[in-house]
């Protein structure tokens, strides 16, 4: 079910019956149940955008953690129920840009393990390649872990950008506002990250 | 780095139509352009890998948190909302400042919000009760004249404190709201007095929305 006049919007993994917003509204009135709903939904895309950002496994828990507590605690004052999704997304963006912009002021390499994503990407072999022969199978999946090496080179607001569009397909005035950037720098972004992106995988071809 | 890279094609469209349309067919115009057409050719495998990348995303157990992450957000809201606001059961006399028993704000709210979710159909998105600190004054009834008796037999002829609630709804796009609303006053009034023990003296309804069935 959602809003006849589309103003309460169903996202992925919503069950029937209750809207977002209705679940949303819960919460802010101290509904338990309601905010451990959001919770279990959001909890994975959120940790799954941290670890984007962050490469790091424990910091994009901590991150995901921060993120939920922040929410529970301003959830009164958000006004537009429907724009929940965007709004978390924006807490957690910037929490992970806060992450990123310390450790550029430590001049220190990313406490990440950069072959996270890497080891996370031949594991799916069998699930994306299914009935490809095994030559086949076996190249897709170097070219997935060229996909992840190229990105986790991305300027990070590049590499953000992107993330949010294309793997979270968040709409552009929903990354401005999870980036605080203008829409025209979001564009820009995203293209020129799809350009980089582009070009890094004529290597891996 | 420009944060505006030129994508323009010679051709005059944008690369940014391009992969906007790299899932569909080639349109008429990609069909014969050179130009469109080695757009595509550059972006498509990208295009596949990237769709490939957010579904298995979705299905990797590597990328999902550790329970007990959710555990420690939850135990953070639940000691949260123990700390919070508490109205008197009972309406305190004058010279009664401390009330005896208290009940959380949140627990009316989920009361009234449990009433209007039984009326058919609907959908309570929030629910905001208040303490009407300056309603009528109490009664006063039995021997004693009620507030003013202490001592062993002190229950004294208390009223229930009062409260006013306001519920913003959805409604089934069929349903005639003056009786709608009417039914979910009554429905307030009754479990919250039935469940809590304090009386709901005005219910202020807002539908926001209408869904279907």
């Amino acid at each position: 079910m959602s809003g006849s006049h589309g103003e309460h919007p169903r996202h992925p993994g919503e069950p029937p019956g209750l809207s977002e917003a209705t679940i949303v509204g819960r919460a802010q009135d101290g509904d338990l149940a309601a905010f451990e709903e959001l919770s279990r939904r959001y909890q994975g895309p959120l940790f799954r955008l941290a670890v984007r950002l962050l490469s790091d496994r424990g910091e994009a828990e901590d991150a995901l953690q921060d993120t939920m507590i922040t929410v529970w605690r301003k959830l009164p004052s958000l006004t537009d129920l429907p724009a929940f999704h965007g709004w978390v997304y924006q807490i957690m963006t910037r929490r992970c840009m806060s992450v990123l912009r310390t450790r550029a002021r430590r001049s220190t390499d990313p406490s990440g393990d950069d072959t996270f994503l890497d080891g996370v990407g031949r594991g799916r072999l069998g699930s994306g390649t299914g009935g490809q022969d095994p030559a086949a199978a076996t190249e897709y999946a170097e070219q997935l872990r060229g996909l992840n090496a190229e990105l986790a080179r991305l300027p990070d607001e590049q590499r953000a950008c992107w993330v949010l569009r294309e793997l979270h397909e968040l709409s552009y005035p929903e990354i401005a506002f999870a980036t605080n950037l203008p829409l025209s720098t979001v564009r820009g972004r995203i293209a020129r990250a799809r350009q980089n992106l582009a070009k890094g995988m004529e290597a891996w071809r | 780095m420009s944060e505006h890279p030129s994508s323009r094609l010679a051709c005059g469209r944008d690369m940014d139509a391009v992969w906007d349309r790299i899932g569909s067919p080639p349109d008429e115009h990609e069909r014969t352009c050179p130009h469109c057409g080695q757009a595509r050719r550059d972006l498509g495998e990208l295009a596949s890998l990237t769709a490939l990348e957010r579904d298995a995303e979705l299905h990797d157990p590597a990328l999902e948190p550790d329970p007990a992450v959710l555990g420690r957000i939850m135990d953070v809201a639940r000691a949260e909302v123990r700390r919070g606001r508490r109205f008197p059961l009972d309406e305190p006399a004058d010279d009664e400042p401390a009330p005896e028993l208290t009940v959380s704000e949140q627990a009316v709210s989920a009361s009234a919000r449990r009433a209007g979710d039984a009326v058919a159909g609907v959908q309570v998105e929030r629910c905001v009760v208040t303490l009407v600190a300056d309603g009528p004054r109490p009664r006063s009834t039995g021997p004693t004249g009620g507030f003013a008796v202490t001592g062993p037999d002190s229950y004294r002829q208390t009223r229930p404190s009062q409260v006013e609630a306001a519920l913003q709804i959805t409604v089934p796009v069929t349903a005639s709201i003056p009786s709608v609303a009417a039914e979910i006053r009554s429905s307030v009034r009754r479990r919250v007095s039935r469940e809590v023990g304090v009386d709901v003296v005005r219910v202020d309804i807002e539908v926001r929305d209408t869904h279907d069935v």
